[in-house]
């Protein structure tokens, strides 16, 4: 229901986006999402599936990126790759953490065929 | 064939109506508290709290989002709190595109505080900004201590986690600690306060927090 959500608002930029454009078909469209974003890649790509049939997005390839989760310490400032946000510092042991990468939901580029 | 760059955030045009309601909201003096949490969590109950307890001493308003339906907003009338009802058909949370057509129904210049209700979930509210200036998360006591596990992103939004209906406590077998190391685990700057709007336990700290916020 979420990824719908955002689905639609991603189609609504894109084919704004190819209009301009003058594109008559959007092919391929690169995302990024990130481990934390609260977005889920698999729902995301049947949404887009879901919302982009009679428009110029329709049957494009869906390319998402995933962008795994890199924290950085308050403690000691040493990043690290982690696999949630219940973390542990393996420097020095410090739980409390700021996100580095790993929030994104941004649109990178997109073929067009004019 | 011709690739066009985008680098774009997909919540950019959200994020920009939300610093948008920001302004508005505050150069008509309006604290806004964006509150969030499960269905049943208790967020409407703590609002008609808030009314009690607040009587006439801060004049304020309620915008309430729900999926359909205006069963919250009634309660709430009911009590004499002016209510704006925003139905999202289907979308699991409110936007800020939602909240601007919201606050274009509201005086804002005869309040000082406003509370957004939002449509109940752990999830995807946390990542939509309306322009509020405080998150508040209700966590109840009847969800277990998982849940900052499962939903680390709204613990870590949130400026306060408002543990709901705190005189439940003595008959359920919830972990207070594990709850409470969970989430400072996955949110060490959010403040935890239990509060019961049933017993009214807690309420002196709720109300306290709000006119700190209002400055
Ligand atoms: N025992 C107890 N029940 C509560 C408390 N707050 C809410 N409830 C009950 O929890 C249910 C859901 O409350 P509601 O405020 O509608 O939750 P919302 O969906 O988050 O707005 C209702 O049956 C309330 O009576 C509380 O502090 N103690
Ligand atoms: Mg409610
Ligand atoms: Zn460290």
């Amino acid at each position: 229901m979420h990824e719908l959500s955002i689905a639609s608002r991603i189609l609504d930029a894109i084919v704004t986006g190819a209009e301009a454009e003058g594109a008559l078909r959007i092919t391929r469209l690169r995302v990024q999402v990130g481990r934390v974003s609260g977005v889920s890649p698999e729902a995301l790509a049947f949404a887009m599936q879901v919302v982009s049939p009679g428009t110029r997005a329709e049957g494009l390839e869906l390319d998402i990126e995933t962008v795994e989760l890199v924290l950085r310490c308050r403690g000691c400032s040493e990043q690290s790759p982690a696999e949630s946000l219940l973390f542990t510092c393996p420097a020095c042991g410090g739980q409390a953490v700021d996100i580095v990468r790993g929030r994104e939901l941004r649109l990178v580029d997109m073929d067009i065929d004019t | 064939m011709k690739t066009i760059r985008l680098e774009s955030g997909i919540l950019d045009e959200n994020d920009r109506i939300a610093d948008e309601n920001e302004r508005t909201l505050r150069s008509r003096g309006v604290v806004t508290v964006n509150l969030m949490g499960s269905p049943g969590a208790g967020k409407t109950s703590l609002l008609e709290m808030t009314a009690v307890k607040l009587g006439g001493s801060v004049r304020w308003a309620v915008i309430e989002g729900d999926i359909e339906g205006s069963l919250d907003a009634r309660r709430l009338e009911r009590l004499g709190v002016p209510v704006v009802q925003i139905n999202t058909s289907g979308a699991c949370h409110l936007d800020a595109h939602m909240v601007r057509e919201g606050l274009r129904c509201l005086d804002l210049d005869s309040i000082e505080l406003l509370f957004v209700e939002n449509v109940g979930n752990l999830v995807c509210p946390a990542e939509f900004r309306i322009g509020e200036s405080r998150k508040v998360m209700v966590l109840s006591t009847t969800e277990g201590e998982d849940k900052p596990r499962k939903y680390p992103l709204m613990f870590r939004e949130s400026d306060l986690m408002v543990l709901s209906k705190a005189d439940l406590l003595p008959h359920l077998d919830l972990d207070l600690d594990a709850l409470l190391s969970a989430v400072s685990a996955v949110s060490p700057d959010l403040s935890v306060m239990q509060v019961s709007s049933r017993s009214g336990e807690g309420a002196g700290q709720w109300i306290g927090w709000l006119r700190e916020c209002l400055g």
